[in-house]
C-alpha cells in the first residue's frame, strides 16, 4: 500500500514545491522587502498609507472602473452573444470569431490608437479635438470604454458557452406557457447567469490591475499608484500596502464566484440539443447582423484602421519588422515557454486539488500574485532572485520573465483546468480505478487526454496573455533581452507614431496568428477527443 | 514539457558573455542612444546591452531598477536623460566615483565635486504655442498664473522626468510656501495636467491647447514636423527667473559586474563627438562643452539665461516636492 502511494506523494510534493516557488516565494519576497527594514520588522508604512484620506478617492476610481468595465462588458458582450444567434447561420461562425479579436489585442494598443486619433492633426480637426473630444477623453468615461471594447469577449465567450449549453427542450416547454419575454427572464437568463457573471468577473479582475490604459487616460487607480509610489519615491514598503484594497477586492469577487457561480454552472451541460436563435423575419436579423458588424467596426476595424493609416506605408511596416525582429523572437520564446509552464502546473494543481479541499483551498491563493500589479511582483521577483550562485541563471536569463509571467497568470489556468476536470464524467476515471490503474497514470493517460480541448485553450490563453504582459517584464527584463511589449512602450512618446503604430500592427498580426493557432489546436483537440469517445 | 519550455529558456541566455560587455540603463530616448552606443561598440568591440526606460515611467522606472538591484546590480553605467535622480542615487550610495578625463571640459556646475556624475548634452524647459491661437505668447512661467490663460494652458505631470525636476528647481529657488502657493494657483487656474511633455507638444500642436511647457527636444520635434508650433525660452528678461537647463548626466554604478568596460562608456558619452552627435539629430541636444561646433539651429548656452540653481539642492527638495505633487495633483 505504502509503495502505491509513493508516486502520489512525489507528484505532490513536486506540485507543491513548484507552486511555492512560482507563487509564493515572490509574495514572501516582497512581504519581506516591504516589512522588514533596518532589521527590524515594523508596519508604519501600511498604516500612513492606509489612514490616508485619499484612499477614498483610489478606491472609488479603481471600483468604478472595474465594475464600470465589468458592467459594460456584460451588456455590450451578452447583447453580442445574443446577437449573434439571430444572425444568418452562415454568418455566425465569422462573425463570432471577429467579434473575439479584440482580447487578443492588448488594451494599451487600443489606447494608443485611440489617443492618436484624439490629439494628433491629420486625422481628426484640431478644432473637432479642442472642443469635443480630449476634454471627456482624459477620464473615467474613456478607460471604461476602451477596456470594454478590449474586454467584452470574455463575456461573449462565455455567455456563448452557456448558451451553446442550454437544451433547447427547456425553452420549448417554457415557450409553451409563457411569451418569449418571460422565458427570456424567468429561463433563459437565470441559468445562463452563473457563466455571464464568470465573464464578468473576470473582466472585473482583469481591470483591476490594469495599468496601461488609466495610465495614459490619466486616471488614478491602484496599479497606477502603486507604479507612481514605486518610480517616483521608491517606496516598496507604501507600494505594498496598497495592494491591500485590492486584494480585498479581488477576494470577493473570487470568493462570489466560487460560492456562488461556479456550483450553478454546472446546472448547464452539454446536452447536444443546443438552442438555436428563433426566426425574427429579416428586417431583426438585419439589425442583429448589422449590430455584431457594427461593434466589430467599432471594437476592431476603426483601431486598427487608425493604426494603419498611421503607419502610412508597408515600407515602414517591413522596416518595423526588420528592425524589431529580435524582440518578437524574445516575446515568442517567452510566450512559449510560459504558456507551457502555466498549462503544465496549472493541470498538475487541479489534478492534485480534485482529491483534496483543503489543497484546492491553498491553490486559490494562486490569485494573489495577479492582484498585486506586475511592478510588485517584479519587486518580489528582483528580490528573490538577484543572488549570486545559481538564481543568477534565472535572474540573468528569460527564465525570470518566464517566472513572472507564470505568476502573474497562474490563477487562470489553475482555474481553467479545474473546470475542465470537474467537468469530466466520473466512469472513465472509475473504469481505470477498477483496472487497477494508478492515480498518476489515471491523470495522464484518462483525464488529460480527455480535458486535452480546454487545456489546448488555456496553452492558447496563456501564450496570449504572456505575449501581451508588460508591467512585471518592464521591470525585470535582462539587458539584452527585450520582449516586444517593452520596446513599443519604450518607442511610445518619440514622436515617431508611425513607429508605434507599425510595432503595434506587428503585435497585432503576432497575437492574431497566436489565436488563429490556438482556435486550430483547440477543434483539433476536439475532433481528436470526440474519436477517442 | 516542461523541462523542454525550460531549456529552450536557458539557451537564450547562454553565450552571452563570449566578448566584453557593458550594461547601460538608459533614459535618453531609444531613437537618440541607440546610434550613440552603436558607435561606441564599433570603436571599442565592446558589446553595448542597453535597457531602456517606458515612456511612463520616464527615468524613474530605471532609478528604481537600480534601486531593487542594489544587492547586485546588473548596470555598468547610469545614462540619465537628466539630473536630479542621478543625485538621488549618489544619496543613496549607489554610484561609484570617477573623474573622467573626458569631463574637464564640462563646466563646474554641470559635473559633481567629488566625480559621482558628470553632465553632457543639456535640454531646456520651454514654452511651446500654438501658432494660429497665440499671437503674443507668454513669456514666463508666470503667466500660467494668468486669467487670460484659464484652462488654455498645459503642463506635464510633474511627478517623472524633467518635469519632476523643474518643480523640485523652484521649491529649491524660491522656498516651500512660494512654490506650493504657485502650484495651487496654476491648478486653480485650470492648466491641464497631461501625463509627459510629448503629450504638452502633442496637445498644443493639435491646437487643444494654447500653450505649454515642455523641453526643447520634443518641441524641436513639433517645429520639425511642420506643426503650427513654435518655442522660446521663458524668464529670459534681466533679472528674470531663467530657465531650467537639464544636463544628461552619466554615472557608472557601485559594484558594477564591467568596471572596466563602464569607464571607457563614460569617457567615450562624454567626448565632443558625442555632444556634436546628439545636437545634430532631432532631440537638438545642447553641449555644454564650449569647444564643440553645435548646428546653427541648437541654442548656446552662452546665449540662455539659466535658472541659478544648485542641483545638489534640487535632488534634495524631489521628495518633498513629490510629496506635495502628489497630495495637490493626485486627487
Amino acid at each position: 500500500m505504502t509503495d502505491r502511494r509513493t508516486p502520489r506523494r512525489v507528484f505532490a510534493g513536486l506540485t507543491l514545491a513548484l507552486f511555492a516557488a512560482v507563487c509564493v516565494a515572490p509574495l514572501a519576497a516582497l512581504a519581506w522587502r516591504s516589512l522588514f527594514e533596518g532589521g527590524a520588522w515594523h508596519l508604519d508604512a501600511w498604516r500612513a498609507v492606509l489612514a490616508e484620506p485619499r484612499q477614498w478617492t483610489l478606491l472609488a476610481n479603481s471600483l468604478t472602473v472595474s465594475l464600470g468595465t465589468a458592467a459594460a462588458s456584460l451588456l455590450v458582450g451578452g447583447g453580442a452573444a445574443l446577437s449573434l444567434q439571430y444572425c444568418p447561420r452562415l454568418l455566425r461562425a465569422p462573425l463570432g470569431l471577429l467579434l473575439c479579436v479584440p482580447l487578443l489585442i492588448p488594451p494599451y494598443i487600443f489606447a494608443v490608437a485611440w489617443l492618436d486619433a484624439m490629439m494628433r492633426t491629420g486625422l481628426l480637426t484640431p478644432q473637432f479635438v479642442a472642443e469635443s473630444v480630449v476634454s471627456p477623453s482624459f477620464g473615467l468615461p474613456s478607460v471604461i470604454l476602451i477596456s470594454t471594447l478590449s474586454y467584452y469577449p470574455i463575456v461573449l465567450i462565455f455567455t456563448g458557452v452557456a448558451l451553446r449549453r442550454f437544451d433547447r427542450r427547456m425553452l420549448e416547454s417554457a415557450r409553451l406557457i409563457a411569451d418569449p419575454l418571460q422565458t427570456f427572464f424567468v429561463v433563459r437568463f437565470p441559468l445562463c447567469a452563473p457563466w455571464v457573471f464568470t465573464g464578468a468577473g473576470f473582466v472585473f479582475l482583469l481591470t483591476l490591475t490594469e495599468y496601461s490604459v488609466p495610465a495614459l487616460f490619466q486616471v488614478n487607480v491602484y496599479p497606477v499608484e502603486i507604479f507612481t509610489e514605486l518610480s517616483a519615491f521608491h517606496e516598496v514598503g507604501r507600494a505594498a500596502a496598497l495592494v491591500l484594497p485590492l486584494l480585498a477586492a479581488g477576494g470577493v469577487v473570487v470568493w462570489a464566484w466560487g460560492r456562488w457561480a461556479r456550483p450553478r454552472q454546472r446546472w448547464l451541460s452539454h446536452s447536444g440539443r443546443a438552442v438555436e436563435g428563433m426566426p425574427l423575419g429579416w428586417k431583426r436579423t438585419s439589425l442583429a447582423t448589422a449590430g455584431c458588424l457594427g461593434l466589430a467596426g467599432l471594437a476592431l476595424g476603426a483601431p486598427l484602421t487608425l493604426l494603419a493609416v498611421r503607419t502610412g506605408t508597408l515600407a515602414q511596416l517591413e522596416a518595423a519588422w526588420s528592425d524589431a525582429r529580435q524582440e518578437i523572437l524574445t516575446s515568442l520564446l517567452l510566450s512559449v515557454c510560459a504558456a507551457t509552464l502555466l498549462t503544465a502546473l496549472g493541470f498538475a494543481m487541479a489534478w492534485l486539488a480534485r482529491d483534496s479541499a483543503r489543497t484546492a483551498r491553498l491553490f486559490h491563493w494562486s490569485v494573489v500574485p495577479f492582484l498585486i500589479t506586475g511592478p510588485l511582483l517584479g519587486t518580489g521577483l528582483i528580490t528573490l532572485w538577484n543572488h549570486p550562485g545559481p538564481a543568477l541563471y534565472v535572474f540573468e536569463t528569460i527564465l525570470v520573465l518566464v517566472l513572472a509571467c507564470a505568476a502573474k497568470y497562474l490563477y487562470f489556468a489553475y482555474q481553467g483546468e479545474r473546470v475542465a476536470l470537474q467537468e469530466l464524467h466520473p466512469r472513465p476515471l472509475e473504469a481505470a480505478q477498477v483496472y487497477d490503474i494508478g492515480w498518476i497514470r489515471r491523470g495522464l493517460r484518462v483525464a488529460a487526454p480527455m480535458t486535452a480541448p480546454v487545456r489546448a485553450a488555456i496553452w492558447g490563453f496563456a501564450f496570449i496573455l504572456s505575449l501581451r504582459e508588460l508591467e512585471a517584464t518592464a521591470m525585470l527584463a535582462p539587458p539584452g533581452i527585450t520582449p516586444l511589449s517593452i520596446r513599443i512602450h519604450s518607442l511610445m512618446h518619440y514622436g515617431p507614431g508611425a513607429a508605434v503604430a507599425s510595432l503595434c500592427l506587428l503585435m497585432t498580426g503576432l497575437l492574431l496568428a497566436a489565436g488563429c493557432g490556438t482556435a486550430v489546436l483547440y477543434f483539433t483537440c476536439r475532433r481528436v477527443f470526440h474519436a477517442y469517445h | 514539457m516542461i523541462a523542454a519550455a525550460l531549456m529552450l529558456a536557458c539557451l537564450a541566455g547562454c553565450g552571452r558573455e563570449e566578448k566584453p560587455v557593458v550594461v547601460v540603463y538608459t533614459a535618453l530616448d531609444e531613437m537618440f542612444s541607440r546610434p550613440i552606443l552603436a558607435r561606441f561598440e564599433e570603436q571599442t568591440g565592446i558589446e553595448v546591452q542597453p535597457v531602456y526606460d517606458t515612456e511612463a515611467s520616464k527615468t524613474t522606472g530605471l532609478v528604481m531598477r537600480i534601486i531593487n538591484e542594489a544587492g547586485r546590480p546588473r548596470a555598468d553605467v547610469f545614462w540619465n536623460n537628466e539630473i536630479a535622480q542621478t543625485i538621488v542615487l549618489k544619496q543613496k550610495g549607489l554610484l561609484e566615483p570617477y573623474a573622467s578625463p573626458a569631463a574637464e571640459a564640462i563646466p563646474g556646475p554641470y559635473k559633481d565635486p567629488e566625480h559621482y556624475w558628470t553632465g553632457f548634452a543639456a535640454r531646456g524647459r520651454v514654452i511651446i504655442y500654438n501658432t494660429d491661437l497665440v499671437d503674443e505668447p507668454p513669456a514666463s512661467i508666470l503667466d500660467y498664473l494668468d486669467p487670460k490663460w484659464k484652462g488654455r494652458a498645459a503642463i506635464a505631470k510633474p511627478l517623472f522626468g524633467t518635469t519632476a525636476t523643474h518643480a523640485a528647481a523652484l521649491f529649491a529657488l524660491w522656498g516651500e510656501d512660494k512654490a506650493q502657493t504657485f502650484f495651487r494657483d496654476l491648478l486653480a487656474n485650470d492648466v491641464a495636467v497631461l501625463a509627459g511633455n510629448a503629450t504638452v507638444r502633442d496637445m498644443v500642436a493639435s491646437g487643444a491647447y494654447a500653450w505649454g511647457l515642455t523641453d526643447t527636444d520634443d518641441a524641436n520635434g513639433a517645429v520639425e514636423d511642420g506643426l503650427p508650433a513654435r518655442w522660446q525660452f521663458p524668464d529670459q528678461e534681466q533679472d528674470g527667473l531663467g530657465t531650467l537647463v537639464i544636463p544628461n548626466t552619466v554615472a557608472v554604478v557601485k559594484h558594477a559586474p564591467h568596471p572596466e568596460a563602464a569607464r571607457k562608456l563614460v569617457d567615450y558619452l562624454l567626448e565632443p563627438d558625442v555632444e556634436r552627435a546628439l545636437a545634430e539629430m532631432r532631440g537638438m541636444q545642447i553641449p555644454l562643452n564650449p569647444a564643440v561646433d553645435a548646428p546653427q539651429n541648437v541654442p548656446r548656452m552662452s546665449e540662455i539665461r539659466t535658472m541659478a540653481v544648485d542641483f545638489n539642492v534640487v535632488a534634495a527638495q524631489m521628495e518633498s516636492a513629490a510629496a506635495f505633487i502628489r497630495r495637490e495633483f493626485l486627487k
